[in-house]
């Protein structure tokens, strides 16, 4: 007997027409400059957590979080120019960074906290909230992770895998943030937590702030009273296009599947609420974003659907 | 420099994703899972690879990446993947005739973890030894010692089966 035999079974294994898709669009899906600049700056990180460690050996394989006062820490003033400004009304800041090992878990904060220049000083309520909500979903997420780390490594052992075979295996935990949209009052922010281990997993947060009140834009104020309506009929039409255009794509309960899904209780997209998720893009219009699996199979990603422009703005 | 290596692991991925595909489908036994693994190992590639210290090693590094993503696919659904009897699932149909190499490929798919990783890479993807100590990151002489459990193993099951 030979296991050579059995290549050709395995050189037969089919490849699917959507292979070559799925493998574009996950290319796509990575943004090759901020992977660059992450690389970097790790680089330098790692540079300053060797400094901490030589200077306090005791706190090796300790968990750093290291909060930053602005100009308090000559190691991250560095950084200080990566900091966008907005406007004269608010600055997004990392207030939290953290990158290193930390025993199974390789963690890669940029914490971001919104601060105001207001006159007085004191952020406005709703800024205020908006930092402690961030602040919670991070540290939630954190503990989230590691608990659910914890219990794969039992299961891993406990289903006979080795201590030689857990050696290579870390869970990335990964906290970045982008500003999709500032000018004026206007702020647009992206929160993304993700985690990497069985299959990468990400979130996203959007946080859509008029800073002159300190209020929370809503998808009425920025498209009018008829933003369901028009919300629904430009995304069901974007996805019906996109079916059109490319047969690789596939949206639960539309296209060719659409009766086998609707026959096995799988439901797409319906409808936009009030508490859809979306942010101002660059050009001042409004694009809405589904998570992966909720409108959509996991290969498809996160699916944002640009609706209109922002009427506020313009 | 890192750009470089950006870049050739983008253009490895590309030529080489047929071959990731297999790989993948030869462990989770289901077109969608593989497509799903191979969309995660190369996300978590592209994220990693501007810390890959040899671009030579690129190989054998994507592989590794592919190939854990897989293991942990089915550490992680084997309820779902493995139905009630034990059985493989999604067996492409069996030749009504009796089929020598279909039935040595199931024996390599029934092989455990990590035997079944030495021989599909050393058999199918034609990998050296010593390339295959690259990609589990275990020495060579284990990957010997399993490669030699496996064949023994085979062997065995393929006698009794024959008999």
């Amino acid at each position: 007997m030979r296991p050579e035999d059995g290549k050709k079974i395995y050189d037969n294994i089919e490849i699917p027409e959507e292979l070559s898709r799925v493998v574009n669009r996950a290319i796509a899906s990575k943004d090759k400059e901020r992977i660059m600049r992450e690389a970097k700056k790790r680089q330098k990180r790692n540079m300053t957590v060797r400094i901490f460690r030589g200077a306090a050996a005791a706190a090796a394989g300790l968990l750093v979080c290291v909060t930053v006062g602005l100009n308090t820490s000559e190691a991250f003033a560095k950084e200080m120019s990566d900091i966008p400004v907005l406007g004269a009304l608010a600055q997004v800041l990392t207030v939290r960074s953290y990158h290193g090992t930390d025993g199974d878990y390789e963690i890669d904060m940029e914490v971001p906290k919104i601060e105001e220049e207001t006159a007085s000083g004191a952020a406005t309520d709703r800024t205020a909230d908006v930092n402690a909500e961030i602040g919670k979903i991070v540290d939630d997420y954190m503990e989230q992770a590691k608990t659910e780390f914890q219990e794969y490594k039992e299961a891993f052992f406990a289903t006979g895998g080795t201590e030689e075979e857990w050696a290579d295996r870390k869970m990335d935990i990964t906290v970045d943030y982008n500003i999709k949209y500032q000018k004026g009052n206007i702020l647009s922010l992206e929160l993304i937590t993700a985690k990497g281990w069985v299959a990468a997993e990400e979130e996203r947060h959007y946080y859509n702030l008029d800073l002159s009140d300190g209020q929370d834009l809503t998808l009425r104020q920025l498209l009018g009273d008829s933003y369901v309506e028009q919300c629904n009929e430009s995304i069901k039409k974007q996805i019906e296009d996109r079916l059109a255009a490319d047969d690789s794509l596939s949206y639960f309960g539309f296209g060719p599947n659409a009766q086998d899904d609707k026959e096995s209780g799988i439901e797409g997209f319906t409808t936009v609420t009030e508490d859809t998720d979306f942010y101002i893009n660059e050009k001042g219009e409004v694009v809405i974003v589904f998570p992966e699996y909720s409108i959509a199979p996991g290969y498809m990603g996160f699916q944002e659907f640009v609706v209109g422009t922002a009427q506020l703005l313009s | 420099m890192e750009q470089d290596i950006y870049d050739r692991t983008v253009s490895y991925i590309i030529e080489n994703q047929e071959k990731f595909y297999r790989l993948a489908y030869s462990y989770v036994r289901n077109k969608d899972a593989a497509l799903d693994v191979v969309q995660s190992a190369i996300c978590k590639g592209l994220e990693k690879c501007c810390g890959l210290k040899n671009p030579a090693a690129l190989k054998t590094w994507f592989y590794r990446i592919v190939v854990n993503e897989s293991i942990q696919y089915i550490r992680d659904n084997r309820r779902e993947v493995v139905s009630a009897d034990g059985e493989l699932p999604e067996q492409s149909y069996h030749e009504p005739a009796y089929d020598r190499n279909r039935e040595v490929y199931e024996e390599v798919a029934r092989l455990p973890e990590p035997m079944r990783t030495v021989v599909v890479l050393h058999f199918y993807e034609e990998l050296t030894l010593k390339q295959i100590s690259e990609v589990t990151g275990t020495n060579l002489s284990t990957v010997k010692s399993r490669l030699y459990s496996a064949l023994n193993k085979m062997g065995k099951k393929l006698k009794e089966a024959a008999v």
